[in-house]
């Protein structure tokens, strides 16, 4: 039986308001920053083969769940982790404190990501005020970042001012349109921002296309060969489990999977909405914006300025030397760059703001729905909350609190969560039901094969990423083994704060549950 | 560019532009009218 809540619950405006939020909301910074990095890692295009094959059997297969659930969710009056797993094992204790960690991921994600959207935002300032124009050394222009962030202070920053300008700028752009709601906030957003992305995203493509080599001896740096660079095959690389391992961890984070974002958006839709053709859309489109869009713009324009060995170099220094160093170092040296540089951050800008809010929303969604708070005491009491940690992440970040926050809600927690989502929906919701819910008003028919991926592949593809990741990454995070002996207390005041945090959540689920929000299945006979 | 990597990126773009022509296509024509969903039974695993 639906439950009644569900009648207070905001609806979405249009079909294609959903499935450009859901885009929104992958469509990020990793998309143009990160996949390009991975890709030129990784077997240039060598690396396609196992990053297809995780979106057929990973990515694709994970936002059918998390889109159905959604709904499922939604339709009995939840749309967050806690109550939607609730009601999806059929009411069982122990389920709704399974999303903890699908509402602590994202909301600590928002709490570091807002602060590095707001880098981007003064970047493209600075691209049209000329601030970083002149500067020719990759040195010199590190050394411009590291101001800005203020982790040195030296000749272009006196501390972390402009940066903290910047966030609160984007801070509340953020809660403004989270604070609007569902319909004219979130929707209303991506239905202007995706659109402009691809205007943006298409005129940089262009510009890069008609980049000639600024060294009329060096006529090999082509946007073509750049393209090779990325794209000629080392089927070699095939043969490391690593790039494996990256192909299905690029493939994870690009679609927003394990987030909770989109069970939350999902949640909004009527019982009888699409979702499997509406899911794939979204899929696609996010797509198209990483692998034709943004992977031909960022390496091919580094190849172009920089060279083979050049490019290498840049993609070995990881995605932000890439896109706050090499970048700007490109815009100083091109044609058009001020305007160019512009465009550029301004897409990172957007990009950022329409996955944030989405960031944002799973633990909106469980304070309306679970303790019926007002949006505007949400929004007051995830601000306030929101605004003390990134602060402290801010003052801290030469001390490695971001990383390690990153470590937990952005590497961590979503393979975990969508383990759990995945988990729970093949093997106690049923595959059968779980298909049968795919169908409700279907535009697109699931192939059954997926029953037995959903069932098999999936879990356990997501069970070996976890433990891999665990073991190479996690022992070394959790013994400090990288961190410097003087940032140890940093980092233990970081893993305090999310502790303190989680505890936050399972004492408002419990407050839920006094409230009779989470009625287990004895207690309704 | 070698004839490998073209391969590569010829395949990978006409997949996604593929992907995407499909269900824009699919989204924009459907008329939900014709669309019959099944009976919504719903026994919360009971």
């Amino acid at each position: 039986m639906p439950d009644d809540s569900l009648k207070k619950r905001e609806n979405w405006g249009s079909r294609i308001g959903v499935i450009l939020a859901v885009s929104g909301s992958a469509v990020g910074l990793g998309n143009f920053l990160r996949f390009p990095v991975q890709a030129a890692q990784n077997g240039g295009g060598a690396f396609m083969i196992p990053y297809f094959l995780a979106f057929l059997l990973l990515g694709i297969p994970l936002a059918w769940v998390e889109w159905t659930i959604g709904r499922y969710g939604g339709r009995h009056g939840h749309g967050s982790a806690p109550g939607i797993y609730h009601v999806l094992t059929g009411r069982k204790r122990w389920a709704k404190y399974l999303g903890i960690t699908a509402l602590l991921g994202p909301i600590t994600i928002f709490f570091y990501y807002c602060y590095i959207e707001g880098w981007t935002l003064a970047y493209a300032f600075f691209s049209l005020t000329g601030e970083y124009n002149g500067i020719s050394h990759p040195d010199q222009m590190s050394a411009f970042l590291s101001g800005f962030q203020g982790v040195e202070t030296n000749s272009f920053f006196n501390g972390p001012w402009t940066a903290y300008s910047a966030f609160v700028v984007v801070f509340v752009v953020n809660f403004y349109f989270i604070y609007r709601g569902v319909t004219k906030g979130i929707e209303q957003l991506n239905k202007v921002a995706l659109p402009i992305m691809f205007l943006i995203a298409t005129v940089l493509l262009v510009r890069v296309f008609t980049l000639d080599s600024p060294y009329p001896d060096r006529p090999e740096q082509s946007f073509i060969n750049g393209l090779g660079f990325m794209w000629n095959p080392d089927f070699t690389a095939l043969k490391n489990p690593s790039v494996w391992l990256a192909a299905a961890g690029q493939m994870f984070f690009t679609l927003s999977v394990g987030m909770g974002s989109i069970m939350a958006y999902a949640s909004y839709l009527r019982a009888k909405d699409d979702v499997t053709l509406s899911s794939l859309t979204a899929n696609s489109t996010n797509e198209f914006f990483e692998v034709i869009l943004a992977g031909s713009i960022v390496i091919p324009a580094t190849f172009i300025f920089f060279g083979a060995m050049g490019t290498m170099e840049v993609a070995q220094g990881g995605s932000f030397n890439l896109g706050f160093v090499t970048m700007p170092l490109i815009f100083n040296q091109m044609q058009g760059g001020a305007f160019v540089g512009f465009l550029w951050f301004f897409l990172l800008f957007m990009a950022g703001v329409t996955s944030s809010v989405s960031l944002l929303q799973p633990m909106i969604t469980f304070l309306e729905d679970e303790l019926k708070w007002t949006r505007q005491q949400s929004v007051v009491a995830i601000g306030a909350v929101g605004f003390i940690v990134t602060n402290f992440i801010i003052f801290t970040l030469a001390r490695g609190s971001l990383d390690e926050l990153d470590f937990w809600a952005g590497t961590l927690f979503p393979v975990f969560n969508a383990f759990l989502a995945v988990t729970l929906f093949a093997w106690f919701f049923g595959v059968k039901k779980g298909f049968r819910e795919f169908d409700m008003g279907a535009d697109l028919r699931v192939p059954r094969f997926f029953k037995f991926i959903l069932l098999i592949v999936t879990p356990l593809s997501l069970l070996a990423i976890l433990v891999t990741w665990i073991i190479q990454q996690g022992i070394p995070v959790l013994t400090l083994e990288n961190v410097d002996p003087e940032n140890r207390v940093t980092v233990w005041i970081t893993r305090f704060i999310l502790v303190a945090v989680a505890l936050a959540i399972v004492l408002l689920i419990r407050v839920a549950r006094r409230r009779g929000r989470f009625v287990r299945r004895e207690e309704l006979r | 560019m070698n004839i490998s990597g073209w391969i590569m990126l010829v395949v990978s773009w006409t997949v996604i532009f593929s992907l995407v022509i499909f269900c824009y296509y699919r989204i924009f024509t459907i008329s939900k009218s014709h669309m019959q969903a099944p009976l919504e039974i719903d026994t919360e695993g009971k």
